[in-house]
């Protein structure tokens, strides 16, 4: 029988509407430095796979930069709360990069906040120009740190409207979403259809749950191994708990990333590296740390899948580490379907069974979902 | 012999062989995308060197933090060619561990077990550093 597993249907509508061009990549919590370096080289390593020249390129990423800076500058006022509500997403569809920041607000600064958004809106390009430098004349002078400036720049460099909305969170803060996408294609027809996870309403609904799920951070696209040293960078310093354990799920998580990425059905073509497009998410709720992957396989490798996860399943921690061992002495095929110590590896490590899925999407092609928990003793 | 230097990287140990200074030395974190591939000229180097005049002692010391099973099958590849030599030439190999860190001393302790407890596979640790990033 199936384990079951309840992924959040919207990751599984999440990952149906991506293809292997596109990327998802929303990431909640605590905005470090550091963090904001390792997201956003994970961005720009889409960015260079989809061949970004220069000046796009940079603007891609001025966008992403000031929309993070714009969480960090945010959070030191309220960090208490922020740790957990604020929320960085980039989305990349066909020719466009959408970006969706949240963060709490003071609720006496939300008047000021939508002042100042429907100024920008309401400006032509030249007039955005001259407020540019008038703010930044001013900033120079009053030193007040440019809150504002970095509006101005993300809608001078996306060339459209910042969309956002307020939505109450307690007596004292409101929860700020911006949203706002750019067209690396500047002579394309702006009125192109986008899919429903790509909407600004998609984005708020996702960043509900993951607050219900405590879902840390979803990366939905290819999985290679630049892509998975940012995710593993990303979520070291994210993982609490001692050394062991936090190496014990920082270890599994490779073993699930490098499986989606050297088994997984779809697959990009790129000289340098491997990759297979895929879904996965971190969850911790009740001292419980979740990872979740999700990716295609050819529905005629489900059956020895299947009959190796049950019988892993089945066998007590001590039969696994003679499991273990045995193949350690004896792996010589690297290629082998089924990954070879990872599963192994994922059992031992968690201590837990592996849950996993396989839903059908047609005669050919199947998702196949594994979760794996370990819980902060 | 030439020598063979691989600078480290996030997911790549760096490799020192060094004979002329007496230095065989594995140190990092391995994860790589192919690890067969990373550890293959690694291999057909300890091979050669074998082969042509070997030092009187050789003392290969692997020092890592952190790898993935697919790194660990082939650190296994490597342990074994070096215990093979070492039935003909004086071969030690040393397995560093940070005392805080159980995992890297456990696979130590795995690999001596199923390698039936070679004498010249020896388990060191390593004086506590808080500082080193145990973490990939």
């Amino acid at each position: 029988m199936l384990q079951s597993i309840d992924t959040p249907q919207i990751l599984w509508d999440l990952l149906s509407a991506t293809s292997i061009e596109d990327m998802n990549y929303i990431y909640k919590g605590q905005f470090s430095e550091d963090i904001a370096h390792y997201l956003l080289l994970l961005a720009e390593r889409n960015i260079e796979r989809n061949q970004l020249k220069g000046r796009l390129k940079k603007r891609v990423f001025h966008i992403m930069v000031e929309s993070v800076q714009n969480i960090t500058r945010h959070q030191d006022i309220i960090e208490e709360h922020n740790e957990q509500k604020a929320m960085f997403a980039i989305q990349k569809f066909r020719n466009i990069y959408l970006v969706t920041t949240a963060n709490l607000v003071k609720k006496i600064k939300v008047d000021y906040l939508k002042n100042k958004l429907e100024t920008i809106n309401n400006m032509t390009e030249e007039e955005l120009n001259k407020f540019y430098k008038e703010v930044l004349m001013e900033d120079s002078f009053t030193n007040k740190g440019g809150a504002g400036l970095g509006l101005i720049e993300i809608a001078r460099k996306s060339g459209n409207k910042l969309y956002y909305d307020f939505v109450d969170f307690n007596d004292e803060f409101s929860l700020f979403y911006m949203h706002t996408y750019i067209y690396l294609d500047e002579n394309q027809n702006k009125k192109i259809y986008l899919p429903r996870i790509y909407s600004f309403d998609f984005i708020k609904e996702l960043h509900r749950t993951l607050e219900k799920n405590n879902i840390l951070l979803v990366y939905c696209s290819v999985f290679d191994q630049p892509s998975l040293i940012s995710l593993i960078s990303i979520l070291s310093s994210q993982i609490k708990g001692n050394l062991p354990f936090r190496k014990k799920i920082i270890g599994t998580l490779v073993e699930m990333l490098q499986n989606i990425m050297h088994h997984g059905y779809i697959r990009i073509q790129d000289k340098e590296h491997k990759g297979a497009l895929g879904l996965f998410y971190i969850a911790y709720q009740n001292r419980v740390f979740t990872l979740n992957t999700i990716n295609y396989i050819s529905n005629d490798k489900i059956k020895q899948l299947k009959s190796k996860l049950h019988y892993i399943n089945s066998l007590s921690i001590d039969d696994v580490e003679k499991l273990y061992n045995e193949q350690l002495m004896n792996f010589n095929d690297d290629d082998s379907p089924l990954g070879g110590l990872g599963f192994l590896e994922m059992r031992l490590k968690s201590r837990n069974k592996l849950k996993f899925e396989i839903k059908t999407i047609n005669e050919r092609i199947s998702y196949f979902s594994l979760k794996v928990e370990f819980k902060l003793s | 012999m030439k020598k063979l230097i691989l600078k480290q990287q996030k997911d790549k140990p760096a490799i020192i062989l060094l004979p002329a200074k007496g230095k065989f030395q594995i140190v990092g974190k391995c994860y790589p995308e192919n690890p067969k591939e990373f550890f293959k000229p690694i291999l057909n180097w300890f091979e050669e060197y074998f082969d042509n005049d070997p030092l009187p002692e050789t003392t290969v010391e692997i020092i890592m933090t952190f790898f993935n099973t697919s790194c660990l099958i082939a650190l296994r590849q490597l342990v074994i060619l070096l215990l093979e030599k070492g039935k003909q030439h004086n071969v030690k190999i040393l397995w560093y561990y940070y005392p805080v860190d159980d995992e890297i001393l456990d696979e130590g302790k795995r690999f001596k077990f199923l390698l039936n407890n070679p004498k010249n596979f020896i388990l060191v640790e390593l004086k506590d550093d808080k500082k080193i990033d145990l973490l990939p």
